[in-house]
């Protein structure tokens, strides 16, 4: 079977643990647990079309003790770059992450979350600016750990992305 | 000692004493028994000191010792009895004092035999060890009893002195797993995820620590489990060992490692995450977890009492051989701290394996061919030398030699910071070395100035040579008088050294070519006769391949005479045509 290593990539907090929790064990937890290293995990995703095992590198986001460490992303085919909805200042640094994630295995298709959408009163991320990147071919998704809206999704289309690229 | 056998003989006969007064008789009596007893005392006396001191008493016990042990222990178990619960005890103490040289003598001298009488005579070895380690037997049991595993088989994995239970085949960039094998009843965890945090505790450790090159980590110790990792091109190995492994297991991965390679370098070339192909390369991992048969070659089923007593001997050779080996192991460190050059930052023991770190300037003698014959031939010494530049004088020249290469007509000597250079030697080497001398480290200053450039003294010479070198030529024509057969090929040498040199020397030269007449004939006659005579000349040398460019003519008629003309002989040798050597590039062609 085909297996791809991908990463998550974000600030601390943005739910990327909780991400890979819901898409492999279906679960949420409202503690939070801050990631040291990194913690990896796996799991087949099926769909009509194709079937492979995903090795989920979950990195320890970035705070103000620890940078990510990107050498982590080495080998990496593709990755999920999150930022928290309700923290418009996470999405600055995921683009600074991305930066960071192409000095190190150059372009690989990627998926941009905006995670926590369940918490609709607090979103901090105006709709143009969502556009902004729209328009830039980038494939940006809301998600919510805690509901599981979008996040097989999330996934799924990041592991098509990098079969097809693959094929071409 | 008072009396000897000289004075007893004038004493008188022994009836005679009766009639002797009473203290002489005491001393007769005295005398008497003396002689009597003379040898017997001798001999009391040996004894007794033979007795009271102890050097002597045990050398005389060893001697008898090894027969009374063989008399003892054949004939009846009574020794063996009384002997076996004060050596479990001793062997008890120093296991718990020091069980790691306990595991790797029992590893380098009873480990073959051990594993081949359990795997031949598993069933008689237990009772014995049951009966005579008592306390370990029954903890056995009760390990067997609490895990559910069979006795044999607790044995096993305690006697025995490695097993490798796992081996991972994992691709390194990207950590995916490639292939996994597992031993019989290990209980494995899922492969994946393992491989994948081996990787990254990689990255984590070549990240952290910035070790130069590839090197990463090689061991983890986890309990009484140990990681191996072996890396190879694209892909880590990485085994699971319960005990202490030998060395020589790294090799076994390797190996595996170089196989698996040659048949999927292709297909790691192109990886993209399908490791289908890696099913074919199963049995090479197979062999790493067999690795510990491979050394095996006794066939005796020993019994307890022969592994107790070479337990014994395995002890005292030890003893020997590693106090043996520490006095050359320092006595070698001693020799390399001594030798300039070589600065040991650390050496130290580690499981049987010397290493040493340090600095080593390129020019000190190869580390080692210090090691005098026979002495570590058998131990693993394992040096990482880091090259820098030793600051003594006698190293600066050496390294200055060798970066130089002087030609043989220098001498170089070397003080205070300053390379002085003498003798003589070709300008390249002059101009090279004046811009190079100064990167040497150590060398701060370069004096040139006792250095002859020997290509400037040449060019002087041949410049001088061609500058002799006349032809002379027939009245009113381009005619030579008589001229040499050899005259124009020793030309063309003339000016091909000149050239030369000069590139050599970097200096812009030309040859200037000069015809002269004599003074017959109108001045405008002799000009142009003259100019002819010159570009003959050149039409000579430009066919033999000199650059026009390096060669200019003039014609100065009859104004620049060698002789005065007084008769018409001397005429002759004013139609001429002459050279010279003009540091400057023409003006024009
Ligand atoms: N409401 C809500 N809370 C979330 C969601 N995802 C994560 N959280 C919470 O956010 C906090 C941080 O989540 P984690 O998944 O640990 O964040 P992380 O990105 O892994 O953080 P680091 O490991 O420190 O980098 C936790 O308290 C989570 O319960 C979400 O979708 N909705
Ligand atoms: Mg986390």
């Amino acid at each position: 079977m085909i297996q791809k290593k991908i990463c998550l990539l974000g600030s601390f907090a943005v739910g990327k643990t909780s991400l890979v929790k819901r898409f492999i064990h279906g679960k949420f937890s409202d503690k939070y647990l801050t990631t040291i290293g990194v913690k990896i995990d796996k799991k087949i995703v099926h769909t009509a079309d194709f079937t492979a095992k995903l090795l989920i590198w979950d990195l320890a986001g970035e705070d103000e003790f620890q940078k990510v460490r990107l050498e982590y992303l080495r080998g990496a085919s593709g990755y999920l770059l999150v930022a928290d909805g309700t923290r418009r200042e996470t999405l600055n640094k995921a683009l600074i992450l991305k930066e960071g994630a192409k000095a190190v295995i150059g372009k690989k298709p990627f998926v941009l979350l905006l995670n926590k959408a369940d918490l609709d009163g607090k979103w901090e991320i105006e709709p143009n600016l969502v556009n902004d990147f729209v328009q830039k071919n980038w494939i940006v998704m809301t998600t919510s750990a805690k509901t599981g809206h979008g996040v097989e999704e999330a996934f799924q289309i990041l592991t098509r992305e990098m079969l097809e690229r693959e094929n071409n | 000692m008072k009396n000897h056998p000289a004075q007893t003989c004038e004493h008188p006969p022994l009836e005679v004493p009766d009639v002797f007064p009473l203290e002489d008789r005491d001393e007769a009596l005295d005398e008497l028994r003396q002689l009597l007893l003379e040898p017997e005392q001798e001999a009391l006396r040996k004894l007794q000191e033979r007795l009271d001191n102890p050097k002597k008493r045990a050398y005389d016990i060893s001697r008898v010792l090894p027969e009374a042990l063989v008399l003892c222990s054949s004939q009846n178990a009574a020794l063996a009895k009384e002997l076996t619960p004060q050596m479990d005890k001793l062997i008890n103490a120093s296991i718990g004092k020091n069980s790691k040289i306990f595991i790797k003598t029992l590893s380098r001298m009873i480990g073959p035999a051990t594993r081949s009488a359990l795997s031949e005579k598993i069933q008689g070895m237990n009772q014995a060890l049951a009966d005579s380690f008592s306390l370990r037997g029954l903890k056995w049991r009760w390990e067997a009893f609490t895990t559910g595993k069979t006795f044999a088989e607790v044995v096993m994995l305690h006697s025995l002195i490695y097993r490798v239970e796992q081996a991972f085949l994992i691709h390194k960039e990207t950590g995916l797993l490639l292939q996994n094998v597992v031993a019989k009843d290990v209980v494995s965890h899922d492969a994946d995820l393992v491989s994948g945090m081996l990787t990254a505790i990689q990255d984590f450790v070549k990240d952290s620590f910035k070790t130069s090159g590839e090197e990463g980590l090689e061991t983890l110790q986890v309990g009484e489990l140990s990681v191996w990792i072996e890396e190879g091109p694209q892909m880590l190995l990485a085994v699971v060992i319960r005990g202490q492994a030998a060395i020589e297991l790294r090799t076994v991965l390797r190996d595996a490692l170089e196989s698996i390679y040659l048949e999927q370098a292709e297909v790691l070339e192109t990886f993209q995450g399908d490791n289908s192909t890696f099913e074919e390369i199963k049995p090479y991992l197979e062999i790493c977890l067999e690795a510990r048969y491979k050394s095996e070659s006794g066939k005796r089923a020993p019994y307890f009492w022969t592994l107790f007593t070479m337990f014994g001997i395995a002890i005292s050779v030890w003893i020997f051989f590693t106090w043996r080996d520490h006095q050359q192991w320092t006595r070698y460190l001693d020799k390399l701290r001594k030798q300039p050059g070589i600065v040991i930052t650390s050496a130290e023991k580690h499981r049987g394996t010397y290493v040493i770190n340090g600095l080593r300037d390129a020019l000190a003698p190869d580390p080692r061919k210090l090691i005098e014959k026979a002495d570590f031939s058998h131990l693993k010494l394992i040096m990482n030398w880091k090259p820098y530049y030793a600051m003594n004088p006698a190293f600066i020249l050496d390294r200055s030699k060798q970066v130089l290469q002087p030609p043989e007509s220098i001498d170089l000597t070397y003080e205070n910071g300053a390379l002085k250079a003498k003798g003589s030697a070709p300008h390249q080497w002059i101009a090279e070395t004046r811009i190079l001398a100064r990167a040497i480290p150590g060398v701060f200053k370069f004096w040139s100035d006792q250095v002859i450039d020997a290509d400037l003294k040449q060019l002087n010479q041949v410049k001088k040579q061609l500058e002799i070198r006349r032809f002379y030529f027939k009245l009113k024509t381009t005619e030579f008088s008589a001229v040499k057969s050899n005259a124009l090929p020793a030309l063309l040498t003339d000016v091909h050294n000149v050239l030369n040199i000069a590139e050599i020397l970097n200096q812009k030269v030309h040859i200037q070519i000069k015809g002269h007449t004599d003074s017959s004939g109108t001045e405008r006659k002799n000009s142009d006769l003259s100019l002819k005579r010159a570009q003959q000349l050149r039409s000579f040398l430009i066919r033999k391949g000199v650059s026009p460019a390096k060669l200019t003519v003039i014609g100065v008629g009859s104004s620049e005479p060698q002789r005065q003309e007084l008769a018409d002989e001397d005429k002759q040798f004013n139609r001429r045509v002459t050279f010279r050597v003009i540091a400057k590039p023409p003006l024009r062609e």
